[in-house]
């Protein structure tokens, strides 16, 4: 039964990453591609395809260019993509904040996130990302600190019980 | 002489707290005009509430009669801060007296709206129907009170100090039309006041109290008795004339 | 210009957008139609009572760890909107120490218990947009906004079925009571739908500002109006165009959504004085 699931969710995941094209081969490396399956798998029951809004300026190549909006409208963007992450699953984000890293003590695990600030600089908000490629941290990684532009596939996986959204094989630009 | 519209029997009127006027004893008939005197304190604005059937007396009886049932007295209150900026046009507040007609309906119907119009006629502020309350004289606001009060009840009216803050040419205005009311509707009514040289002139029934009732009956009587000459005395001396 | 207008068409497209355009007009509509019977029977800082008391019932609805706030704070605070009016008829303690009580007094105990049991890591954040409400109407579910437009419903109906009572009741309670209407079954009345309005539009303009929602809109209008009915429809329709502009606005000029619309509010003020002023209808001294 379970091996029924995975293989089911298995598809549905290539059924929703196909439809959205581009760079879907990275989620098959992935080393959480399991869990990311299921994950996928139980968010795709909502099926319907959202159409997001975009601005005209917006980057061609990101489905939800975070960078083009007034920090208003990041604030809402990102609050609704942890809301109802189901929706963004699979879709390009680009988003531009401060270089930021989480150390777990319990597993030794290093979590990068782009930090993005409203105008009041009250209400941040931490996207995780994953680095496309083999990167060494410290030595690769920027500056804590220093603002990045990021552009990744949005996932969601489980860790501990709990639902966490990221940014799949990301690129990332340091802005100078 | 003619129908009795509210009884009262030995009635004590107050709060948990204590007695307010006691030994209440007299009876409203129709097409009287009963002034009640007294002073600050005395239990006056207690009778107002029980005889609005607001509060209820703490012993003894108040009946009223099956024809003037318990919110038919039609109320002109003493204003109140609210009123003085309130934005309402003179018709607005005039229906509003129609409200206890309508229960539940969220509307007034033609015959409200008809029955507003006539009491406007009858007090001469139909003009006025379209203005502004609040830009209104003292002497206008107390006509658009008293016409919304006739919507309310036309048998009797209780009015609490009503030339209170009026110039004495409108205060005057104000009595005349409050006996043409009484004379020719045969309209009764109930008017609280410390004018006596008004109550002398214009009512036929005068209840005093202090605490308690001091004297209820007929003017004339009431300007032999021994309360009415001290209580006429020190109105004429201490000018207590708005 | 024409750049601002694009930014405005395409940020209109996004659903979350559109649902604060609907609640905000919602919310700004009904808190409008009670603020002229608010301000006249000097109520006018009920709201900001009863919008710290749902502040308070907020935090421990988090430190209940219930899932919907709203099970708590409606019921808290309608609770509360009537004893407020109870304490205003008995007078041992009187109507606005009793309000300012009961308002300080939530929100102070509300901030104790969000720091002494934080939910969330980031409590600047929840006190921030809970007093502010900065951002979080722009957060909004789609059951947000059905909620909303059920509670709007009710309001409006209650509003529209109730015109002429309310009115009767704001303008001589006592007149009111002696002819045989129940003014404190209205006064309930109002207080309860007082009490909803204020917890729909926590989201909306936060605790802090929910009073200039209900009492700019209906002292503008008063300024210029003079008959009750002109003045509720008046106060309607500022509200609800301050509430539009400072939502458009915010969103592409980048400011706090809540005090963007308070300012709007405050300019429309501001202008309908000098109109009174200058038309020289004001007789109020």
């Amino acid at each position: 039964m379970k091996k029924m699931n995975l293989i089911l969710t298995l598809i549905l995941t290539a059924a929703v990453l196909s439809a959205c094209g581009t760079k879907s081969q990275a989620a098959a490396e992935n080393p959480d591609s399991a869990v990311t399956a299921e994950t996928v798998g139980n968010a795709s029951e909502s099926e319907e395809e959202t159409v997001i809004p975009r601005s005209p300026d917006a980057d061609p190549n990101a489905d939800v260019d975070l960078t083009t909006l007034t920090s208003n409208m990041v604030y809402a963007q990102v609050a609704d993509m942890m809301y109802t992450p189901e929706k963004y699953t699979g879709k390009v984000i680009k988003a531009k904040g401060l270089f930021s890293v989480y150390h777990d003590e319990a597993q030794d695990k290093n979590y990068y996130a782009v930090l993005i600030q409203d105008a009041t600089a009250c209400c941040a908000q931490g996207i995780e990302f994953i680095w496309k490629g083999d990167h060494a941290y410290p030595d690769e990684y920027p500056e804590i600190g220093k603002e990045i532009t990021v552009m990744g596939t949005f996932n969601t996986y489980e860790e501990d019980g709990a639902t966490y959204t990221q940014l799949l094989d990301a690129d990332l630009t340091v802005n100078s | 002489m003619s129908t009795m519209q509210i009884t009262c029997k030995n009635a004590a009127l107050g709060y948990e707290t204590g007695v307010v006027v006691k030994d209440l004893n007299f009876i409203i008939s129709e097409g009287d005009y009963l002034c009640i005197l007294g002073e600050n304190g005395s239990g006056k604005s207690t009778l107002i509430k029980a005889l609005l059937g607001l509060k209820p007396q703490l012993s003894g009886e108040i009946i009223f009669s099956e024809a003037i049932g318990k919110n038919e007295i039609g109320y002109l209150p003493q204003q109140t801060i609210v009123q003085r900026d309130f934005p309402a046009s003179v018709q607005e507040i005039v229906q509003s007296g129609c409200m206890n007609r309508c229960g539940l309906r969220p509307f007034y119907n033609k015959q409200e709206k008809q029955l507003a119009s006539d009491m406007m006629k009858k007090l001469e502020i139909t003009h006025l129907a379209r203005r502004c309350y609040r830009e209104l004289s003292g002497g206008q606001q107390q006509r658009v009170l008293l016409a919304r009060a006739l919507c309310a009840a036309r048998k009797m009216l209780l009015l609490d100090e009503p030339v209170t803050g009026l110039d004495p040419k409108a205060a005057n205005e104000m009595y005349e039309l409050i006996a043409r009311l009484n004379r020719e509707d045969k309209i009764t009514i109930i008017m609280v006041s410390h004018d006596m040289n008004a109550a002398v002139k214009y009512a036929s029934h005068i209840l005093h109290i202090g605490g308690r009732q001091l004297f209820f009956g007929e003017k004339e009587a009431y300007l032999q008795s021994k309360v009415g000459k001290a209580f006429l005395e020190v109105s004429d001396m201490g000018g207590d004339e708005p | 210009m024409t750049e601002i207008w694009q930014t405005l068409v395409t940020y209109l497209q996004f659903p979350f957008v559109q649902y604060a355009l609907i609640v905000g007009l919602l919310v700004a509509l009904c808190s409008s139609l009670l603020g002229v019977t608010l301000v006249l029977k000097r109520f006018s800082f009920i709201g900001d009572g009863l919008s710290h008391v749902a502040f308070g019932a907020m935090a421990v609805a988090g430190l209940l760890g219930v899932s919907n706030d709203m099970t708590v704070v409606l019921p808290v605070t309608v609770l509360s909107a009537v004893l407020l009016l109870r304490t205003g008829q008995n007078t041992k303690i009187k109507g606005d120490a009793a309000i300012a009580m009961i308002s300080v007094g939530a929100l102070a105990i509300g901030y104790l218990l969000m720091n002494l049991f934080p939910k969330s890591s980031n409590i600047t954040t929840d006190v921030c947009t809970t007093l502010f409400g900065s951002y979080s109407i722009l957060t909004l579910t789609l059951s947000d906004v059905i909620l909303c437009g059920v509670m709007a419903l009710i309001v409006i109906t209650v509003f529209l079925l109730f015109y002429h009572k309310i009115f009767a009741i704001t303008f001589d309670e006592n007149f009111a009571n002696a002819t045989g209407v129940k003014a404190n079954v209205y006064n309930l009345l109002i207080a309860v739908i007082t009490a909803m309005i204020i917890v729909l539009a926590m989201n909306f303009v936060g605790s802090l500002l929910i009073s200039a929602l209900i009492i700019f809109p209906a002292l503008s209008a008063m300024r210029v109006f003079k008959t009750f009915r002109s003045v509720i429809i008046c106060s309607a329709v500022i509200s609800v165009f301050c509430s539009a502009f400072g939502i458009l606005f915010s969103i592409v000029i980048d400011t706090p959504v809540g005090p963007t619309i308070v300012a709007a509010d405050i300019l429309i003020f501001f202008i309908f004085s000098l109109i009174s002023f200058f038309t020289g209808r004001s007789t109020k001294a």
